[in-house]
């Protein structure tokens, strides 16, 4: 049962605990404390509370506040990532990585794989090829060495001196370069400009005389040309017309003949298509009605 | 030991073992590099034979003042894609399983391990066959063969950050694809 000392010192608790009491009701407070151990056992639950920083807040509330607020962080921290593997984040960016490392299973699990696959993927740089891989290879290179020191034939044959015989090699040598077209051409179509594009050159007049030249002779020619063809071309153009025209003329009068046939038969046809017509859009049934279109004798069907 | 420079320099000299000094030592990554691209033994093989052919005949035009190792791979790539067309303009007679398809070769000399490497690695390349091809080609130059990001802009022509972020996409989407195949990796 609680005394009135016990109610005082509940409410003197909270300033006993800042140490805001005075002298005299502390030590009233201490004296009360020695008696009641209802009181003693307040106090040091109360002091436990304030100490204790290890409360653990529930499961899943960092998680429900991310959803609230920025979302979900994993996706940042697997930016981060492969920095944090090669060592090569910031200090800071580390320490946040490693935060949120030790709160998140499965970036955790992700992290360990990456510095495995640091170790296991250089492992692959190198396999082993089958036992007989160098031979192949190296005997394949030979032939291609053998074929590259083999001598010129004219330069044995003509005896000629050593000097041209390494000058042919060297030469070889440099075709076989893979841009050896390139700079040839390179090399070609800066001697032309030099030869002949440059104003002080003796050559220099040259593509221009040449190039009148060529325009006036081909202009001639081709007049020359035309005025010694045209006769003849005429002329095969007269006799073809007069071989094919006659027998056009043939086909199309037989074509004429034919549709004017075929026409008489459409302008009969026409004509009784009307007559029909006109007696079935008549109100009175005639003896006429039911016979057929290209009967004219006057029967009807059935009559006998 | 000499180095890879001093190497080619002594094979375009003509001297011969130093040509098989280099095939000795560079044999096993050029079969890696072809095995990659080609994902076959047969096809590797003779992928890696053409790359050493077109180094040898290309000896003259490494100059000394460039890295070897990007050198290297620029001719090895070129020579594997040239290969895979061909392969696509004539497609192989049978078709070729999965299982069949992934070979690994492996020269660990002990069983034990050498399983234990055979099934890692088998692991990473079915993970690997099922990226696009820019990202398997992205992670096989940086992360398999460790040429640098400028070496693989430069090689593969486009801008450094942009080999950067492809990258660490790859390497994010390697290890989740691994752990998909099997959770346990990286315990």
């Amino acid at each position: 049962m609680m005394t009135d000392d016990c109610r005082i010192f509940v409410e003197r608790l909270d300033d006993l605990l800042e140490d805001r009491l005075g002298a005299g009701a502390l030590r009233e407070v201490e004296e009360h404390l020695r008696e009641c151990a209802r009181c003693r056992e307040l106090l040091a639950s109360a002091a436990g509370a304030l100490l204790d920083t290890t409360i653990k807040p529930p499961t899943g509330l960092i998680e429900a506040v991310l959803r609230r607020t920025s979302g979900p962080t994993c996706q940042s921290a697997h930016d981060r990532l492969c920095d944090f593997s090669d060592r090569t984040l910031g200090h800071d960016d580390e320490g946040l990585v490693r935060m949120h490392l030790n709160g998140c299973v499965e970036c955790a699990a992700l992290s360990r794989a990456l510095a495995h696959l640091k170790i296991d993927l250089p492992a692959l740089a190198e396999m082993e090829p089958d036992p007989g891989f160098l031979s192949m290879v190296l005997s394949r290179t030979r032939a291609l060495r053998a074929r590259r020191s083999a001598p010129i034939v004219w330069t044995s044959a003509i005896g000629a001196p050593a000097w041209v015989a390494r000058v042919a090699a060297g030469w070889r040598r440099l075709a076989r370069r893979p841009r050896f077209a390139w700079e040839g051409g390179y090399v070609g179509a800066l001697f032309l400009i030099l030869l002949f594009g440059t104003p002080g050159s003796p050559l220099a007049g040259i593509p221009g005389e040449a190039l009148s030249l060529v325009r006036t002779n081909a202009l001639a020619g081709v007049r020359e040309s035309a005025d010694a063809v045209t006769p003849r071309l005429k002329s095969k153009v007269r006799s073809a017309w007069r071989r094919t025209s006659g027998t056009v003329a043939e086909a199309s009068d037989a074509i004429a003949e034919d549709l004017a046939r075929r026409s008489t038969s459409v302008r009969e046809i026409v004509a009784k298509v009307g007559t029909l017509w006109d007696r079935l859009a008549s109100e009175d049934e005639t003896d006429d009605t039911h016979r057929p279109a290209d009967d004219d004798t006057g029967q009807t069907e059935g009559d006998e | 030991m000499l180095d890879a420079e001093s190497l080619l320099k002594r094979c375009r000299e003509g001297d011969d073992l130093a040509w098989e000094a280099f095939v000795r030592r560079y044999q096993s990554r050029v079969y890696a590099v072809a095995w990659h691209y080609m994902r076959n033994a047969e096809d590797a093989r003779d992928t890696a034979q053409e790359i050493f052919i077109r180094l040898y005949e290309r000896l003259d035009t490494f100059r000394d003042e460039e890295a070897f190792l990007p050198w290297m791979l620029r001719l090895a790539r070129n020579a594997c894609i040239d290969a895979l067309r061909k392969r696509k303009a004539r497609p192989p007679a049978t078709d070729v399983t999965v299982d069949d398809a992934i070979q690994i070769p492996t020269a660990d000399p002990n069983p034990e391990e050498r399983s234990e490497s055979r099934s890692s690695r088998d692991l990473l390349y079915r993970a690997l066959d099922k990226m696009s091809e820019s990202d398997q080609e992205i992670l096989l130059l940086k992360e398999i063969q460790g040429l640098k990001v400028e070496e693989i802009s430069s090689l593969l022509g486009i801008p450094t950050g942009t080999v950067k972020s492809r990258c660490n996409r790859a390497r994010i989407e390697l290890a989740t694809r691994v752990r998909r195949l099997d959770p346990s990796y990286g315990m």
